[in-house]
């Protein structure tokens, strides 16, 4: 930096407010998503709970719970944390106050939006992913937003060198904003209602890359940011190694991404991805670890302060969970493990241990620290925070407990085989029974958790009640009144992407595909071009090493490049895995099977199966594990479920699995199929389960009864699934109301010969059509002649 | 120009962006454990500055 240059003292102040509005949006909306979980928690001891209305059932209010503790709770929380620690380590004020503010609000309006649509049955049907289209559109819009407003305060940044917590929030910001994109690429059919792209094998992939990546990058890597940022600065003293952070980053990159199908073990996903899921899930143990252990020992020397601080105390066991999510994670992604413990309760168990543990402890243990920061006041009461924080602490034990136990109790009887091949515990009901004290304990946890978030939020509101806000202010010291950074020892993205590394990397990637994908020539074409690229590079490092050396350190302290390399390097993982299901679809021949398309009051039925959130507690994927084959039936194929927009295959079994739940058309009838069981049973299931099926946890479901499908926008949604791919033929609107009509007469008719009367248009005659097609599929060759007619049509 | 890229071998290529990959984080994380330990004590010590009023009210433990 040159001399000549003067220095002019000026002081910031920071926008505090934005961090106030989050944070106080946090509190409330984790207030609701507690609310929400608890009181499902419930229902799955006493199913009456659901009072036989439609927005208060399971399945509903389920996703409003997981989306509002994910995207209210922990994303306004993080916004906080995000923008209070982003300006103090950049030492400038958010340069928008608009954006701030738009961005608040907007985030505001989406929660909302959810909360009025999800309980509605407006959804997507794909797990963390359910919100309808134009709330999909408006996330990306705010998410952009945020974006913007980051990115311009490291622009405008006074401190040259960007601190490690920003290189998280970089990746969050990047990495999510891909995931979400990409997983949420659909075609409306109006305006609430939606088919996501991809089908079957692709979309569960995709689903899982999103979902398994949601929890590393908006649920761990923007909390790790936040970690190394506040708890140096709650104990006063820096982090452990700061060497470590940044490897500790540079691993969850590289890794974290890859991890995603380790949810789809023993599905009909392709087995090189299940392997590569697994074993990314194990690399990612050591990474994990070095970053819990530098969070903890970054208190070293402070100790004995955990007795009487709270803040330390959360910020302690916040990341002690974060440990204990790690290990657990990687555990449950072995092949044998998770053939256990899949499907129960032990996966919720560590999903809450994360939630509640890490980023609800962390959560409390930053409004803590902000209270008296933010406002001119000192908290109302340290004992409250305490006792917030043993209560809190006894709920995640008790939730995580009961889960340990009631999951494995029930994975161990659903796995028990007798050596003639028949299940010891052949009735599903009867594991759910056995587990019944679990479920009960669990939601006595998640009630003990959700007091001490009451204590935590009279505590602040008590606390800030008449006291005067404060905004941060510090003096800084800069070279003329424009700022800030000098133009010498930057680099722009074009200074970045011209550059000798990353321009060997890039040859060196065109010389590899060449080679593995060219013919003839443009293969031996390829290998000479890579052998050619890694001696030109070994030449030139070995002579200008100090080159590397700058082009690495410029690169650190601009955030730009610096963003677009970790965008390539997260989206490597997910190209890798996601490419080769595209072309899934177009093989004429998927283990023997395809599936045969639903028929239009079959399509109905299933858009109201997933409406319902019935994946919430229902499978449809059998494993290729000995009790899934002999509890379900054959293992489920590729194909099966290729025409699936969105597929159903589920994460959880509250209920059985329903891959194998349709049949074949009887005889001499044109639509109706009768599965394994017949329409009589699954209409009184509907009605009252416990009459046919004694003990069951599942709801009542009155309002199927009286409430009419929509029959009037099928043939759009048609028109749609042909877009996507799936073989229908061309049909008028009269067509599809026809064959609407001929079905739904037919199970009306054969209710009618139990003496059960129905309307054919009302939505459990729809539901049982589709329930009745679950799994049915047809060998290649007629599927092709379907293709072919469909495509002449 | 290319051949069609057949789904059950794709898995190959997976070598070589695994190799491209590990590269790309061997030289990341070589780079920081040779961190200078003046530029290491600088970033560690980012967030302990303090805002003119970042202290908490007084008699709060926080």
């Amino acid at each position: 930096m040159s001399t000549a240059h003067s220095l002019t003292a000026k002081t910031i102040e920071y926008d505090d407010q934005t961090v106030r509005r989050f944070m106080i949006a946090s509190i409330i909306w984790g207030l609701v998503g507690m609310l929400v979980g608890v009181f499902i928690a419930f229902q799955l001891n006493f199913p009456k709970l659901n009072l036989g209305i439609p927005y208060f059932g399971f399945g509903r209010l389920r996703p409003l719970h997981t989306n509002g503790a994910i995207f209210a709770f922990v994303g306004n929380m993080l916004f906080a944390g995000i923008y209070y620690s982003t300006q103090r380590l950049c030492k400038v004020r958010t340069p928008s106050m608009l954006l701030s503010t738009i961005h608040f609000w907007g985030w505001q309006a989406i929660i909302l939006g959810a909360a009025l649509t999800l309980p509605f049955g407006y959804t997507q049907g794909k797990e963390y992913a359910e919100l309808i289209w134009p709330l999909d559109l408006a996330v990306v819009i705010i998410w952009v937003v945020f974006a913007i407003n980051f990115f311009w305060t490291l622009a405008k940044r006074n401190e040259p060198t960007l601190y490690v917590a920003i290189w998280f929030y970089i990746a969050t910001i990047v990495t999510v904003a891909m995931l979400y994109i990409v997983n949420n690429l659909e075609i409306p059919t109006g305006l609430l209602h939606s088919y996501t792209i991809y089908g079957g094998v692709q979309d569960a992939l995709v689903q899982w890359w999103y979902g398994h990546n949601a929890v590393a990058f908006f649920l761990t890597t923007p909390i790790l940011g936040i970690m190394y940022y506040f708890m140096p600065k709650a104990a006063n003293r820096p982090v452990f190694s700061y060497r470590l952070s940044v490897v500790h980053f540079w691993s969850l990159v590289f890794i974290y991404i890859w991890a995603g199908p380790h949810h789809l073990l023993g599905t009909s996903l392709p087995h090189w991805l299940q392997a590569l899921g697994m074993l990314f899930s194990l690399m990612l143990w050591a990474p994990s670890w070095g970053g819990m252990l530098n969070g903890l020992l970054t208190l070293r020397g402070a100790w004995d302060r955990l007795r009487t601080e709270p803040v330390l105390k959360f910020f302690a066991a916040g990341v002690t969970f974060y440990g204990m999510a790690t290990f657990e994670g990687p555990l449950l992604s072995i092949r044998a493990v998770n053939y256990l413990s899949h499907y129960t309760d032990w996966t919720i168990g560590h999903v809450h241990g994360g939630t509640l543990g890490w980023n609800g402890f962390m959560a409390a243990g930053m409004f803590y620290f902000l209270v008296p920061r933010l406002w001119k006041t000192k908290l109302y009461s340290d004992a409250m925070a305490n006792a917030h924080f043993w209560i809190g602490f006894l709920g995640i034990l008790f939730y995580m407990g009961s889960m340990w136990i009631g999951g494995i109790t029930q994975g161990l009887m659903l796995n028990a085989v007798q050596p003639n091949g028949i299940p010891v515990y052949p009735d599903f009901t009867e594991t759910v029974l056995a587990i019944k004290w679990p479920l009960l304990f669990r939601s006595i946890g998640g009630t003990l958790y959700l007091a001490g978030w009451i204590m935590l939020m009279v505590n602040v509101f008590i606390s800030i009640k008449g006291a005067e806000v404060s905004n941060g202010t510090v003096q800084v010291y800069t070279e003329d009144e424009e700022n800030t950074l000098a133009a010498e020892g930057t680099i722009g993205v074009f200074g970045t992407l011209i550059n000798a590394p990353f321009m060997y990397a890039a040859f060196l990637t065109v010389g590899f595909c060449f080679w593995m994908l060219g013919a003839g020539i443009f293969s031996i074409l390829g290998l000479m071009l890579s052998i050619t690229v890694v001696l030109v590079a070994v030449v030139h490092f070995a002579n200008a090493s100090k080159d590397f050396d700058r082009w690495f350190e410029k690169l650190l302290g601009n955030w730009a490049p610096f963003s677009a390399l970790t965008l390539i390097a997260v989206a490597i993982g997910g190209a890798v895995q996601i490419i080769p299901t595209l072309f899934v679809q177009r093989a004429a021949n998927l283990e023997d099977r395809i599936q045969i398309p639903y028929t239009p009051l079959e399509l109905v039925g299933r858009d109201i199966y997933v409406a319902e959130g019935c994946y919430n507690c229902h499978s449809q994927q059998i494993r290729t594990i000995v009790p899934d084959v002999v509890r379900y039936g054959d293992y489920s194929r590729i194909g099966e479920s290729i025409y699936d927009h969105p597929f159903q295959w589920g994460s959880k079994r509250t209920g059985p699995d329903l891959a194998r739940e349709g049949g074949p058309i009887s005889e001499g009838s044109e639509y109706l199929r009768i599965g394994k069981r017949p329409n009589e049973w699954h209409f009184r299931h509907f009605s009252d389960p416990s009459t046919v099926s004694p003990g069951s946890i599942m709801p009542v479901y009155p309002w199927l009864f009286t409430q009419k499908a929509d029959w009037d926008s099928v043939a759009t949604r048609i028109r749609v699934q042909r877009t996507l791919g799936v073989p229908y033929p061309r049909m008028s609107d009269e067509d599809v109301q026809s064959e609407l009509s001929a079905q739904a007469d037919e199970i009306v008719a054969d209710l009618g010969a139990k003496l059960l009367a129905a309307d054919p248009e009302s939505k459990v005659i729809a539901l049982i059509a589709y329930l009745q097609k679950i799994g049915q599929s047809e060998d290649s060759e007629s599927s092709q002649a379907r293709i072919l007619k469909a495509q002449e049509n | 120009m290319f051949k069609r890229i057949d789904f059950n071998d794709w898995n190959t290529l997976l070598i070589v962006v695994f190799f491209i990959t590990l590269w790309a984080f061997l030289y990341f994380s070589w780079k920081a454990i040779r961190m200078k330990s003046s530029e290491r004590d600088h970033l560690a010590n980012l967030p302990l500055d303090k805002d003119i009023t970042d202290e908490p009210k007084a008699d709060s433990k926080l």
